[in-house]
């Protein structure tokens, strides 16, 4: 950081997260509106306006991105937004400031644009619902926090974004709270979250107590000075923390297990939550502060390690889930893994590339998901689809974008993402190239899931009831989102094309001004040149990655376009690995008999010992006194004479001694 | 002036005992009455002999000894008035003076 940032006195992009935050307000209050009308049985038609509303603050906030974007793209240098100074003590100040720089305005368009067309897909999506405008309210209030998050241009307001997509998360997985297990999903989200959250704000405080402000600019100016001679441990430290935190929001292991649970909450939630906003946070953070992390080489590895099990383990797992949805929760799992391994080889463009186009097709495909659940009436058993195709032909043909995508078929987004990641970690060497391997296994898993996916709910024959259940096409509205979204996904990949195209990568060298400090501090651990790969080198992983999606793609196809005789198959041949895989290895159980089991057991002893007999003891013994005594007392007021002369006789005697007695 | 002011004090905790006594274990009201009287007239002596001892060590008289005397006398007058009144009252009604019959039975 050569010149320190200057304020730009521009107002407008507060708006970017104002809108949303503001249409949230409108569409809460319709919502209550909503409430008072039923309740006197007139018109309840409120409703749909909450939904332009909402949409309308969406597409203002994506103008104003897009806005944001096109000043950076002129080369008006970075905007700065001051609002006021929140936190003014001494030496340390925290600002109500945004800021927009190449990375938070990719972020901003990806949250806004792929945002904006959830909002429209689930305006068609949750036609009739009774919370409605509540829904577009927590939808408005989410996109408001997750702009808060990466617009901040302190951690503190990031943190602020942090817990509250956190919330609203908890708010929107539990949306439909009347069905238990729904509740309990949010709760188990906020929960598994928050622990991630107390790592965040630990590091952060280290940061704070060693820097003495918050400002990114700050930090990440100091980081890199300091690490020409390393960095010291209690950075190292802040930076693991920091991890921790984003390993809950991105949910990788070990605080992977709130994200599949949260398939609970409708799916227009999932498509934006799990694709293109909450889980993407922890990616962002890392990159946000990349000279940190790449001066923290252990933590990196760790991450790289960190990511690599996680893609692999939640991509196992994605082969034997039979729910629709329960699929692309362990494939988003899986692909955040992804992004987390080209964090740890230290590919941040990559990771971010990938975030992009992950964004793309998933939030397709959750939304593609959606509409064949709403098609078939709320089934989600793969094993009771088949033969959809001919029913949902634009279901269908989005559907197979998003999953050729997914799969990393080549010429997809994924592909290129996904081939990036894996080029990188096969240049690291040493340590990488057993991530690169777990990698290639993971992509190879990847298709096989994706493709018995597609196979399973579009091909074959119908297994379902054809009298009793008519699958049929969903609206426009939920359609042309899917085309949009095909698009991005099919010809998302010219953001960054491989070096070897000859073209130039339009993602990494946007992104250059932020991710340079933590490049530089990367190259300085490899004596100064950065791990490069021969041109060969690349046509070979190129060819490598494509073939062993198509073969994949292929096999898994085949293998259940005719139905779920494959599936039965494995399961009756290996029960056990089948059982095992289809619960996440199990870890979600070994968490709740090693953890959630003692604790629970633990507050029980704790609650009998402590609460009732300690602290309720006390008080009800205090009150139990009192009314005993009283009694007692009361007994003497019994309207003798006599008593009240002795009483009134035997205190004066007693005063009197007691005086005597000291005053001798 | 060749009684001690011991022998007075003396004098007023016998009779303010007695007082005391009769207060507590006698059931007829005026008896009762009686001794209230009798254990103020016991703090009159009190207040006497200690004015009558500060006059004897300092050579002049201070009148709040006497004062209170004169309050407590008009307080006791008082009081033996409105207190008989009361009995003659709850002897019109209950037909005796005895407490145990007028106090209200105890739980």
């Amino acid at each position: 950081m050569d010149t320190p940032l200057v304020d730009s006195g521009q107002f407008w992009p507060w708006l970017i997260p104002a809108l949303p935050l503001l249409g949230a307000l409108l569409a809460g209050g319709l919502h209550f509106d909503v409430l008072r009308r039923r309740k006197s049985n007139s018109d309840a038609s409120g409703a749909p306006v909450a939904a332009g509303i909402a949409i309308l603050a969406m597409a203002g906030a994506f103008l104003f991105s897009l806005k944001g974007f096109l000043a950076l793209r002129a080369g008006d240098g970075i905007i700065l937004s001051t609002a006021f100074d929140w936190i003014p003590t001494g030496d340390f100040t925290v600002r109500w400031s945004l800021m927009i720089d190449q990375l938070s305005s990719l972020m901003t368009l990806v949250v806004t644009g792929v945002g904006l067309l959830i909002h429209i897909y689930a305006a068609g999506y949750m036609k009739g619902d009774e919370g409605y405008a509540k829904f577009f309210a927590y939808l408005n209030l989410f996109v408001a926090m997750m702009l808060m998050l990466v617009l901040s241009d302190n951690m503190v307001g990031t943190f602020v974004g942090w817990e509250g997509v956190g919330l609203c998360s908890y708010l929107l997985i539990g949306f439909w709270y009347k069905d238990g297990w729904r509740a309990e999903a949010a709760q188990k989200a906020f929960v598994v979250n928050r622990i991630g959250d107390a790592a965040f704000l630990l590091g952060m405080f280290i940061l704070a107590t060693t820097f003495g402000s918050l400002d990114y600019s700050a930090i990440n100016g100091e980081v890199s000075l300091l690490a020409q001679d390393g960095l010291p441990w209690k950075l190292s430290l802040a930076a693991l923390l920091l991890f921790g935190g984003a390993c809950g929001k991105s949910a990788q292991i070990p605080l992977f297990v709130w994200l599949p649970d949260a398939m609970a909450g409708p799916t227009p939630v999932s498509a934006l939550i799990h694709a293109a906003t909450m889980v993407t946070s922890g990616v962002y953070l890392v990159v946000r502060l990349n000279p940190l992390f790449a001066g923290a080489p252990m933590v990196l590895t760790m991450i790289g390690a960190v990511g690599a099990a996680t893609a692999f383990v939640a991509g196992t797992s994605a082969l034997r889930q039979r729910d629709l949805k329960g699929v692309l929760a362990y494939s988003t799992v899986s692909q955040l893994g992804y992004m987390f391994l080209a964090l740890g080889v230290g590919a941040f463009s990559s990771a971010i590339f990938h975030l992009v186009t992950h964004a793309f097709f998933k939030a397709l495909l959750f939304l593609g998901a959606g509409s064949v659940i709403h098609g078939m009436h709320q089934e989600q058993d793969m094993h009771k689809m088949g033969g959809l195709k001919s029913h949902m032909p634009k279901t269908f043909i989005t559907f197979l974008a998003g999953a050729a995508a997914l799969s990393g078929l080549p010429l997809m987004s994924g592909f290129f993402s996904k081939d990036e990641i894996l080029a990188a970690a096969f240049a690291g060497g040493g340590v990488s190239l057993i991530l690169w391997a777990i990698g290639l296994v993971t992509a190879a898993i990847t298709a096989l899931y994706t493709w018995r996916m597609v196979a399973l709910v579009f091909f074959g024959k119908e297994r379902f009831d054809v009298n009793s259940v008519h699958p049929h096409e969903s609206g426009s509205l939920m359609t042309t989102p899917l085309f949009v979204l095909a698009i991005l996904s099919v010809a998302g990949g010219v953001l960054g094309l491989p070096i070897v195209f000859h073209a130039p990568h339009l993602l990494a060298e946007w992104l250059a001004p932020v991710l340079e400090p933590g490049q530089q501090i990367l190259a300085l651990a490899h004596d100064g040149h950065a791990p490069h790969l021969s041109h060969l080198a690349e046509w070979i992983l190129l060819g490598l990655g494509a073939a062993i999606a198509l073969a994949c793609a292929h096999v898994a196809f085949h293998a259940h376009r005719e139905g779920t005789t494959s599936d039965l198959a494995f399961e009756t041949k290996n029960p056990e690995l089948a059982e095992t895989l289809s619960n996440a290895w199990g870890i979600d159980r070994a968490y709740k008999r090693l953890l959630v089991q003692p604790i629970m057991a633990a507050a029980a002893a704790l609650s009998a010992l402590f609460d009732l007999a300690l602290i309720d003891g006390t008080v009800n013994g205090i009150g139990r006194f009192a009314e005993r005594t009283g009694h007692k007392v009361a007994r003497q007021a019994n309207g003798h004479l006599g008593s009240y002369g002795l009483i009134i006789g035997g205190a004066a005697c007693v005063l009197a001694a007691v005086w005597m007695w000291i005053g001798a | 002036m060749n009684v001690p002011s011991e022998h007075l004090l003396i004098l007023a905790a016998i009779l303010f005992a007695i007082g005391m006594g009769g207060f507590l274990l006698r059931r007829n009201v005026i008896v009762v009455l009686m001794s209230i009287e009798l254990m103020l007239n016991a703090a009159n002596i009190v207040f006497l002999a200690g004015a009558r001892q500060h006059a004897s060590e300092s050579g002049h008289w201070l009148p709040d000894g006497p004062v209170m005397v004169t309050f407590v006398i008009a307080v006791a007058a008082v009081e033996a008035a409105v207190g008989l009144a009361l009995v003659i009252a709850l002897f019109r009604r209950k037909q005796t003076v005895s407490l145990d019959q007028l106090s209200p039975t105890s739980d």
